[in-house]
């Protein structure tokens, strides 16, 4: 289930996706992405992120003490609303 | 003005925050106000013949120790004093203790500095409760000073956040249930003691219902910027503990050495913080350009018309006080709106800010 986000997380999620899109990404390439903000609001909105379903987090298969991030395409966000819509 | 009561107004269930309506002499009006502190001051004093002043009924005035002469610099008291009572406004004056200075507060010094400004006539007379006072030590000490100040002087208990904590909750308790207004000079939400002292004062504030008759908590000293936290105001952080008044620390450049005073006249808009209202926090020039496109701050200095005689650095803050109390305007009017609407506030913390957001639940107890 996909549920919708808050603006602010949205912001930064848009700015993610333009570099990442569906790769794969650590926590610290994201960091270097969103320039000027701290780990603990990058941890938040990620936590964010993945409560509301917009985010696949998985162990790093070489380091499994680190997580791996990947974006839900946009566009299987509104399919999966829409699905979820009718089904209800 | 005179002060008749201190009632709740509404509490909100989800959040704990609360809005408090203050009745004087001359109308109402609702808590989550940030003071007239000492800057804000000087901006209305160079604005006085050019534009409307901070509609605002506190002013604070935060007294400096001079380091080169170790006293208190009590001579701006007459001054800010007469200005607050022109704009009809409480008028509160304390002397801004520094992390030393409170550990080495002892009752005979903190009598002194009660006296003092008893003597000058002031309406909230300030007394600082040194680090290690239980109930019982306090109790008599209190007694006394009130049996010194007039019958229209009203004695204002002021906490330092690192106040010993197995002593404070029950001092605090004591003066919550039987004082008008209770002061407490914020250190960082980093010390242990400071956060459990600021959760008990939440817990305690949390319990008022409507209708009850509540302080005015006064939160002083805390950071503007609150720089471990995601640059979150600093008011909102320490609003959130339960404060109602809020004047963030001072810097006097007088008490700084000449290579650092140099070195902050110069500093130029882009390495001045501004309060963003869609953040709920704090940045500079260069985030702005990164994720907006644009240089905010330079953009709004345009906007500054030269005759309102402020320089660049007191019109960020003057906008940054501005930008700060509409949020908590409109703050005010959602956790109004737990009445019928119950996440109402919380939904705009959670939201709609996102430093508010990161900040309430990286450090807020969760409520249900």
């Amino acid at each position: 289930m996909i549920n919708a986000i808050p603006k602010w997380v949205w912001k930064r999620y848009a700015l993610l996706w333009k570099k990442f899109h569906d790769t794969p990404f650590t926590f610290e390439k994201a960091q270097k992405e969103l320039k000027h903000l701290d780990r603990n609001l990058i941890s938040v909105m990620f936590n964010e992120l993945k409560t509301a379903g917009w985010i696949k987090v998985e162990l790093d298969e070489k380091d499994t003490r680190k997580r791996v991030y990947t974006l839900i395409n946009p566009m299987q966000v509104v399919e999966s609303s829409e699905n979820d819509i009718k089904k209800h | 003005m005179i002060l008749r009561n201190t009632k709740v107004e509404h509490t909100d269930n989800k959040t704990g925050l609360i809005v408090k309506k203050t009745t004087t002499s001359e109308g109402e009006f609702f808590n989550h106000k940030i003071a007239v502190n000492n800057v804000l001051l000087r901006c209305e004093q160079q604005r006085l013949n050019v534009k409307s002043l901070l509609n605002n009924p506190f002013q604070i005035n935060h007294i400096r120790y001079i380091n080169k002469k170790s006293r208190w610099d009590f001579e701006s008291i007459q001054a800010s004093m007469h200005h607050a009572s022109i704009q009809k406004r409480f008028y509160f004056a304390f002397q801004q203790r520094s992390r030393k200075q409170w550990k080495s507060l002892t009752f005979a010094e903190a009598e002194v500095d009660f006296q003092t400004l008893a003597r000058m006539g002031l309406t909230f007379v300030p007394y600082p409760i040194p680090l290690d006072t239980s109930l019982e030590k306090w109790l008599p000490r209190r007694k006394n000073a009130i049996s010194q100040l007039h019958p229209s002087q009203i004695l204002v208990p002021i906490f330092c956040s690192r106040h010993k904590r197995d002593l404070f909750e029950e001092i605090f308790n004591y003066e919550f249930e039987n004082s008008k207004l209770i002061a407490v000079q914020c250190y960082s939400l980093n010390d242990a003691d400071t956060l459990a002292n600021l959760i008990k004062i939440k817990l305690r504030n949390m319990m008022l219902q409507t209708g009850d008759e509540a302080p005015l908590l006064i939160g002083l000293n805390y950071e503007k910027v609150q720089k471990s936290f995601s640059r979150v105001s600093g008011s909102f952080a320490y609003a959130c503990y339960g404060f109602d008044i809020l004047s963030e620390r001072q810097i006097w450049l007088e008490n700084m050495p000449k290579e650092v005073r140099e070195k902050i006249l110069k500093i130029e808009p882009e390495e001045i913080m501004k309060y963003d209202r869609l953040l709920g926090g704090f940045n500079l020039s260069a985030e702005q350009e990164f994720y907006e496109g644009k240089n905010l701050t330079e953009e709004f200095l345009d906007t500054v018309k030269v005759t309102e005689k402020l320089t660049e650095y007191q019109a960020i803050q003057w906008a940054n006080h501005l930008g700060q109390q509409e949020d908590f305007n409109i703050l005010n009017n959602r956790i109004l709106e737990t009445a019928y609407e119950e996440d109402s506030a919380l939904n705009y913390i959670e939201l709609e800010k996102e430093r508010w957001s990161v900040f309430w639940k990286t450090n807020m107890p969760k409520l249900k």
